[in-house]
């Protein structure tokens, strides 16, 4: 008898949900960085051809 | 339109959070992008996350946001989806023109709702499903938005976040011309708890309840039964399983997973209804 595998994406998701509660290292060189950080204007302008 | 002005082409952020409160409360809250717009007062321009995810705290959702020195670590955020949350995420158009994916003219900070991944390993997925607000398939005068939900690869996740203006489209200075490897985002809680309960089963208390196989090694079944023919594959000793259901079977305890497609003997697991 063969042995089955656990569908993978199953066993992404076990294990993600096993690594999700360990807390965020931060990141380098983000000190400094704004926190209010505001969306844009999406346009239909095209830019100029370099 | 918001006290008489239109803001329509501003509100990605308050779309993308309108959508990842959807999935948090699995649709208990069905809030619109004016909705969570209108609640930030603002009608000047484009909204911040803090801004709109106000919203989402107003409505008992605790939501995880990543900004400033706080950004979130890249491998982090994509497990963080792989295991449920929904993400909104802010970037940059400009790597998406020369992409399918393309739903602007120019490039513009921008915001999107990342729903769920595919594919790859845990904290590098494949591919990643994207709610884009701009990609509504509209054909302008550069081409065809995309039009979405659409599947992206991860990379162009990655060059969207890191294509990131933090001090406004107008200073050239992006996340990757500094350097910096995180996101700006928002995580949004797992589905609230649920379990699609099969074979009579109910919940476990603790729900989930995770325990840990206590034997060298046992046979997952596909139904809480013995025998070769639903066998769906091994666990060993140590493994974690979340069960979320239980059911007695003659004299035998079974636990089931979310779905009630992976099902553990009782007697082959410890820690039932222990610490979690």
């Amino acid at each position: 008898m063969t042995e089955e595998q656990i569908p993978e994406e199953e066993a992404i998701t076990t294990e993600a949900q096993e690594q999700a509660d360990i807390p965020a290292v931060p990141v380098e060189g983000a000190e400094g960085l704004p926190d209010d950080v505001a969306d844009g204007e999406v346009n239909d302008d095209e830019e100029p051809a370099p | 339109m918001l006290q008489g002005k239109d803001v329509s082409w501003l509100n990605c952020t308050p779309a993308s959070v309108a959508m990842a409160v959807e999935k948090a409360t699995l649709g208990r809250l069905r809030p619109s992008a004016c909705e969570v717009r209108d609640y930030t007062g603002d009608t000047v321009g484009g909204t911040t996350l803090p801004q709109c995810v106000a919203y989402a705290t107003a409505h008992g959702i605790n939501v995880d946001t990543r900004v400033g020195g706080n950004v979130a670590p890249r491998a982090w955020l994509a497990t963080q989806v792989q295991a449920g949350r929904g993400v909104v995420i802010q970037g940059n158009t400009g790597p998406l023109r020369g992409t399918r994916f393309r739903s602007t003219g120019t490039g513009v900070n921008h915001a999107v709702y990342w729903n769920e991944c595919r594919g790859g390993t845990v904290g590098h997925p494949a591919e990643c499903l994207i709610y884009d607000p701009a990609a509504d398939g509209r054909t302008a005068g550069w081409g065809k938005a995309d039009q979405g939900p659409s599947w992206w690869p991860y990379d162009v996740v990655l060059a969207f976040c890191a294509a990131l203006h933090p001090w406004g489209e107008s200073d050239p200075r992006t996340l990757r011309s500094l350097g910096i490897t995180g996101a700006y985002a928002a995580v949004f809680p797992d589905t609230e708890p649920h379990v699609h309960t099969k074979y009579g089963a109910t919940r476990t208390s603790p729900f989930p309840d995770r325990v840990r196989i206590d034997v060298a090694y046992v046979w997952l079944h596909s139904t809480p039964a013995y025998g070769t023919a639903n066998r769906a594959g091994k666990v060993y000793r140590n493994d974690l399983f979340i069960s979320y259901q239980r059911v007695m079977k003659g004299s035998q305890l079974w636990l089931g997973d979310h779905n009630g497609n992976r099902w553990v003997r009782g007697d082959k697991v410890r820690n039932i209804g222990g610490s979690q």
